[in-house]
């Protein structure tokens, strides 16, 4: 997201989910749409079947890998070496887009320096991928009217996840494609409201709309507004919280909804900031590894049991409506923190969540328009300005947010932890369709718990062979974290050197495998690469 | 239901009479009906007042099928008692009326009939709800983009095997009567039901023939049954399996599907529940073994089966197709499989050469019932005069 606001002016998605459907080309990178996002990669199908051409770059030969006219197989951790050589290959042939490039961006220049270093056969050395296949895949969009590009945490789950982002940014300028249908750059979110938690300013250093906390004029507005005054400093991160609670310089937390015992990486750590913490409070609709820890836990209601909003990966405000009553002592979320608000003496008098959406309109340009009854049938996808504005479905059409698109020269880094001799291969971590993040919820879902009933280990045949790890029988990955004992899937979707595991096994968890090297930037981890070594078990 | 046939009677009913019908109706039973939601999705929904039903619609987005096995149900409730168990089996005796099911669909119903109401074990809570229900059945005035229910003589009207079967004319419906259920729904209700005049019947025969005269079968179903089980059409089912992203969605939609699973969950220390859910032979582990062993893991293994089942097994086990024509998973699909499509490529004028030519209906609404194979591919009452 970081990326995305430094490049472009906006950290969402440029384009909207029903518009990949009309991409003449697509570019999916770190993104296995029909696993984790059904619904996205139905439009991708529907594109394909349009005749669209479709480029995955993925390290696991996914589904939609297979459904691409070309898979470009590369090592985790190799997203910048591919996508320079990419724009190496667009720029040299001339395929890039001269007039997008001088009207609407700047620092080109500055980036063909870098880029220029990144002939083909560099790239293919790093990548793992054919030459051929780049220089290929570099003709297919150069010469595309106008290239789609999806990626998700394949891209951001590194520590140079913001650099890959930046990455990706400059090779869709390059191609001149974004503020244009059929085209842009989409992060796709992997959850109903991660953007809406964003917007609302569930973030350390903004309000909500990304007004920044250090402006003085900006919050000035909130402190008049709330009646409080608010501390100039940008907060902590959650990946720094922990980091500082360990240390012992943070005291308390409260979780809503989140269960960092399963979702963050390296177990052990985030076991030890929790226990450290003087007080801790957890939220959420069912018991967690993290709750186990709490001093005190609210029981929170599900999405069935509350009124308000979900904002989704096109920037569109949903309404939600209540439909069944909570159980027992559950709430609806905005009850149990209006609750303590009031306990702890502030002014939360609000007797539902649309007064709450009418406040936030008041204060966030960009959600000057939403009102609870604008949202039937269809929502409305920010900037909304005002309550007469029907809602952006495109960005940067004109100009960029920022006004000019900005190129962020990159090189490739390599990943924090590299495969070694005691730990020589990659373990790449990530999600699949029957199970749903901490698996909370899927887990507790008999039939879907009956798909995926265990933690599994994706290896590839020739490793397997040379390990003497057999097909459906036990193998133990370890990384200098922990170890788990898992079932072996021995399949070529992962290539040889590479193994791949699910994380939402809170019974084998693996992130106690899992590197907690950050990103210097956007603070997020590298869940998908670190070193580690297999044994038959 | 050939004599049936000679006495069905038949009634007028007035468009501005059938909310007020729905009313009167209500006053004995429950009454579910299609309704239009805020996001202009049609479900049906037990009516709190008949202003709700809406009959100008095509389809609702599932089939009325929860209403007979509900995605959810309670088989038995058990407590211990000392060192034995108590056991309660909760059947509901609720009498409903199901209006504005298309015709689709109540064939669908007689598939469960035979499936999960017939047979050897016929299943109680089914058959208490299903004796408890009535349906008031309704033509539909053409054959709706994706519906391809005449292929498989489903639709778009019915002539026997409903309870109360209405065509729109003008100034209103024909109201036919086809059961017992049915003699029961409108015996009392001289008010709205009035006599029929023979030109009206004549209207009613000419609806049914216009809804059908712009259709025409993609498809010859026993070129594709001839496909299917002779293992051929690899391709057509590869192409399946790829693009299937394991949602289950046609499966939930499909009005004939009735996969289940049972399991026990704890209510307390000493108490429990056993439910029955639904659920999908399209998932893996529907039929993965104890083992780890399973016979469908690969995707185009379910694929194929998903097809038998419908097209081939159901005719031997039901005497029935298992599929209605209704289109819903073609809408449902997220990977754009278009079983009209699969159809056409597995038997299809162009694609076999024992179907038809390519655009002529399989099923001639003027001509006698062409089944796949005689009597065994019929479907009960299921075509227009």
């Amino acid at each position: 997201m970081a990326g995305l606001a430094t490049s472009f002016g906006s950290g969402a998605m440029t384009n909207s989910i029903d518009d990949v459907a009309e991409a003449p080309c697509i570019f999916a990178i770190g993104c296995n749409a029909p696993e984790a996002h059904p619904v996205i990669g139905w439009r991708v199908r529907t594109a394909k079947d349009r005749g669209a051409i479709l480029i995955v770059a993925d390290p696991r030969r996914t589904q939609l890998a297979q459904w691409a006219d070309l898979h470009l197989q590369l090592y985790p951790g190799t997203d910048i070496a591919l996508l320079n050589g990419l724009m190496y290959v667009i720029i040299s042939e001339g395929l890039h887009r001269r007039d997008f490039i001088a009207q609407r961006t700047e620092g080109f220049e500055d980036m063909w320096k870098v880029v220029s270093g990144y002939p083909p056969d560099r790239a293919a050395g790093i990548t793992g991928i054919p030459k051929e296949q780049i220089i290929q895949a570099a003709r297919m969009m150069g010469k595309a009217d106008r290239v789609c590009t999806l990626y998700t945490l394949g891209i951001t789950e590194h520590v140079v996840g913001t650099h890959n982002v930046f990455s990706i940014a400059n090779l869709a300028m390059t191609l001149g494609s974004v503020g244009k249908p059929g085209a842009g750059v989409n992060p796709l979110r992997g959850q109903n409201n991660v953007q809406g938690s964003c917007d609302m300013g569930a973030l350390p250093n903004v309000f909500p709309g990304y007004q920044s906390v250090t402006d003085g004029a900006i919050r000035a507005k909130f402190e008049k507004a709330w009646g409080v005054s608010i501390p100039p400093k940008a907060g902590l991160t959650v990946s720094d919280m922990l980091i500082q609670a360990r240390q012992g310089n943070f005291k308390a937390m409260y979780i809503v909804g989140e269960d960092p015992m399963m979702t963050d990486p390296n177990r052990e750590h985030v076991r030890q900031a929790l226990e450290s913490l003087d007080f801790l409070v957890c939220q959420d609709i069912f018991m967690n590894a993290t709750s186990e820890l709490a001093d005190v836990i609210f029981p929170a209601g599900s999405f069935a049991e509350k009124d308000g909003t979900f904002t989704n990966t096109e920037r569109r405000v949903q309404l939600v409506r209540r439909a069944i009553p909570s159980p027992g002592d559950a709430k609806p979320d905005w009850q149990i923190i209006c609750s303590l608000g009031e306990a702890i003496g502030l002014r939360m008098p609000y007797s539902h969540p649309s007064q709450m959406m009418d406040e936030m309109a008041s204060l966030t340009p960009s959600y000057g328009g939403v009102r609870h009854n604008r949202l039937v049938p269809d929502g409305l996808q920010w900037p909304c300005p005002d309550e007469s504005h029907p809602g952006t479905p495109l960005l940067h059409r004109e100009k960029f947010t920022r006004g000019l698109g900005k190129f962020m020269a990159v090189e490739h880094e390599p990943p924090a932890e590299m495969p070694d001799d005691e730990y020589p291969l990659m373990l790449s971590t990530g999600r699949m369709l029957f199970h749903y993040n901490a698996g909370a919820m899927t887990r507790r879902t008999p039939i879907l718990q009956r798909e995926f009933p265990r933690n599994f280990l994706q290896i590839n045949p020739a490793d397997a062979q040379r390990l003497g790890v057999r097909r459906n029988g036990k193998a133990t990955v370890t990384t200098r974290r922990g170890s788990l004992t898992v079932d072996a899937q021995v399949t070529d979707s992962v290539k040889e050197g590479v193994v791949w595991m699910p994380f939402h096994f809170a019974e084998s968890p693996a992130n106690v495998l899992t590197n907690d090297a950050l990103c210097p930037i956007a603070r997020t981890a590298e869940y998908k690469v670190c070193a580690a070594k297999v044994e038959p078990a | 239901m050939q004599e049936a046939k000679a006495i069905i009677p038949e009634y007028f009913l007035k468009a501005d009479d059938l909310l007020p019908l729905l009313s009167a109706l209500s006053r004995s039973a429950r009454v579910i009906a299609p309704v239009r939601s805020d996001w202009g999705e049609v479900f049906f929904q037990p009516l709190a007042s008949a202003e709700q039903a809406t009959f100008d619609y095509e389809n609702a987005v599932v089939a009325p099928k929860d209403l007979l096995l509900p995605q959810t149900e309670v088989l038995a409730r058990y407590r211990r008692v000392g060192s034995s168990y108590q056991v309660e089996a909760p059947i509901e005796e609720q009498p409903q009326v199901i209006a504005g099911i298309r015709s689709c669909d109540l064939c669908a119903v007689q598939i469960w009939d035979e499936a999960i109401g017939g047979g050897k074990y016929p299943d109680p809570y089914y058959l208490a709800r299903r004796r408890n229900t009535t349906f008031i059945s309704i033509a539909c005035p053409t054959v709706f983009e994706k519906h391809f229910c005449p292929a498989l003589e489903a639709g778009p009207t019915l002539e026997s095997g409903f309870d109360l079967h209405l065509t729109a004319i003008e100034g209103g419906f024909t109201a036919q009567v086809g059961s017992e259920a049915g003699l029961r729904l409108v015996k009392g209700q001289g008010k709205f039901l009035r006599p029929v005049t023979p030109a009206q019947v004549e209207q009613r025969k000419r609806a049914a023939r216009d809804s059908v005269a712009r259709f025409a079968a993609r498809f010859d179903i026993a070129a594709v049954q001839r496909t299917l089980s002779a293992g051929e059409g690899v391709e057509v089912i590869d192409d399946t399996a790829m693009r299937c992203q394991d949602c289950g969605g046609c499966l939930f939609v499909c009005p004939t599907c009735s996969c289940f699973d049972v399991r026990d969950y704890p209510t307390g220390a000493d108490s429990g529940e056993r439910l029955r859910t639904w659920d999908t032979c399209a998932y893996a582990g529907f039929t993965r073994m104890a083992g780890g062993v399973n016979p469908s893991q690969s995707r185009d293994v379910r694929a194929r089966r998903r097809l038998m089942h419908k097209l081939v097994y159901r005719l031997e086990s039901e005497g029935l197709l298992g599929c209605v024509g209704c289109g819903r998973c073609i809408v449902a699909c997220l990977g754009n499989i278009d079983i009209v499509d699969l159809l056409e490529r597995l038997g299809g004028p162009s694609g076999h050469p024992e179907a038809g030519p390519s655009g002529s209906p399989l099923w001639d609404p003027e001509g006698p019932i062409r089944g796949p194979e005689g009597p065994k591919g019929g479907r009960e009452g299921a075509r227009a005069e």
